[in-house]
């Protein structure tokens, strides 16, 4: 069985300072530690640093992308991605890598959720590549 | 009543006073090196092939910040290799706190890279390491303890968070799967193999089953979660139904790899909860 011992003249000397260090990296550890968690009790699941593995089935949405000459195609994560995670928000880095990766001719990209409670959403390419350039 | 603001102050500091002033046992914290390097050792070769594809050209990167490098071949290679001499050196106990912190530092540079790369397991290898850094875990069964003389006791401390660690990660890892979904068992359904002779029978393929399982799974995460604390025949059944837990999900659910270095860093937790002493007969 564990044993515990009360501070000990054979154990290692340390000084006040230390102690008060390691009191207050305790004490912060703890904070974050149990913190974390309980919050994301009560957000949607599963979320990440929480320890909710395994706990619940994620609603990734699916995407369509519209071309310049009018055709579309609908991919979803695991068509473009080389491994997907249910705890990773891909919404708005995809459709931007999308956009990136078939350059000139996609036009644009709809988020299109599998919840109802979600509003679909559009990436337009060529703004977002305007955008970045005139960011660069 | 109200005591002078100095005086209330050092009696609200007692406590925390005590619990970082306490010393135990340098066996088990050593055991859990071992085991947790182990570990650690196992993520480095899982994480390779992630790191590797991500400094590939035109791949999808998702920084949790915009200001943090972009992964490349060179970083990646440096850092695992920081990983895994930091990790053998610490498993072996050579300059144990020296490997500790190199190992903890490439570990934790390699997790902020990319939001892709995160996993639970690799979350815990990330929280676990900073502490087995802090805890004096090369005092004994180490390199170090044989050229230098090993020590009894070390700070208890940085040995009494990893326990509590484990606490949390089942218990709300239990309180987690308080949802429909999984009480149904529509998560195993989609996470559990069907296939080979090791792994979950065709015939039992029902949602009864399958809804035995979550629950079942739930109260033996919530058990362990206090288990170890309980004295005697109490902590063994945790240890047996933790091993026989672990063994289990590794035989059956997808993510073979991740979950048996998921499995070895609770392993290397439940080492704390015993003396690692001979008995006398």
């Amino acid at each position: 069985m564990s044993e515990d011992r009360g501070p000990s003249r054979s154990g290692p000397a340390v000084s006040s300072r230390a102690r008060e260090l390691a009191a207050a990296f305790v004490v912060v550890w703890l904070v974050i530690q149990i913190g974390l968690p309980t919050v994301a009790l009560f957000t949607d699941r599963p979320e990440r640093f929480s320890w909710q593995m395994f706990s619940a089935l994620s609603d990734h949405p699916s995407y369509v992308l519209v071309y310049d000459d009018g055709s579309r195609e609908e991919v979803s994560h695991g068509d473009v991605l080389p491994w997907v995670r249910a705890d990773v928000d891909y919404r708005t880095h995809l459709p931007r890598h999308l956009c990136q990766e078939r350059a000139p001719r996609l036009q644009r990209v709809q988020v299109v959720p599998r919840g109802e409670d979600e509003a679909e959403r559009t990436h337009h390419c060529r703004v977002e590549a305007h955008l970045s350039g005139e960011r660069g | 009543m109200t005591g002078s603001p100095r005086r209330t102050d050092m009696l609200a500091r007692r406590p925390l006073d005590r619990f970082v002033a306490r010393t135990s046992g340098s066996r088990p914290i050593a055991a859990a090196r071992i085991l947790f390097g182990a570990a650690v050792l196992m993520k480095a070769w899982d994480i390779q092939e992630n790191l590797l594809y991500l400094t590939g050209d035109r791949v999808l990167l998702i920084p949790y910040a915009g200001w943090l490098p972009s992964p490349t071949e060179p970083l990646a290679y440096a850092l695992l290799a920081a990983w895994v001499v930091g990790g053998v050196g610490f498993t072996l106990g050579v300059a144990t706190r020296w490997s500790a912190a190199a190992m903890t530092a490439a570990i934790a540079v390699v997790f902020v890279l990319d939001q892709q790369l995160y996993s639970n397991h690799y979350y815990l290898v990330l929280v676990l390491a900073p502490l087995f850094t802090l805890a004096d875990t090369g005092a004994t069964w180490s390199v170090d303890a044989l050229r230098r003389g090993a020590r009894e006791t070390v700070a208890a401390w940085p040995v009494d968070l990893l326990r509590i660690q484990l606490s949390i990660v089942y218990g709300f890892a239990a309180l987690a799967k308080l949802n429909a979904d999984y009480l149904r068992g529509e998560v195993l359904d989609v996470y559990l193999v069907f296939l080979g002779p090791w792994e979950f029978p065709d015939a039992l393929q029902t949602s009864t089953v399958l809804t035995g399982l979550a629950v079942g799974s739930l109260l033996v995460e919530a058990y362990l979660a206090v288990g170890f604390w309980l004295r005697g025949n109490w902590r063994w059944l945790a240890l047996a139904l933790g091993v026989a837990f672990h063994l289990t999900i590794v035989a059956t659910m997808r993510a073979r790899w991740g979950l048996t270095v998921f499995s070895l860093e609770m392993f290397a937790l439940y080492a704390l909860f015993f003396s690692w002493r001979r008995t006398a007969r």
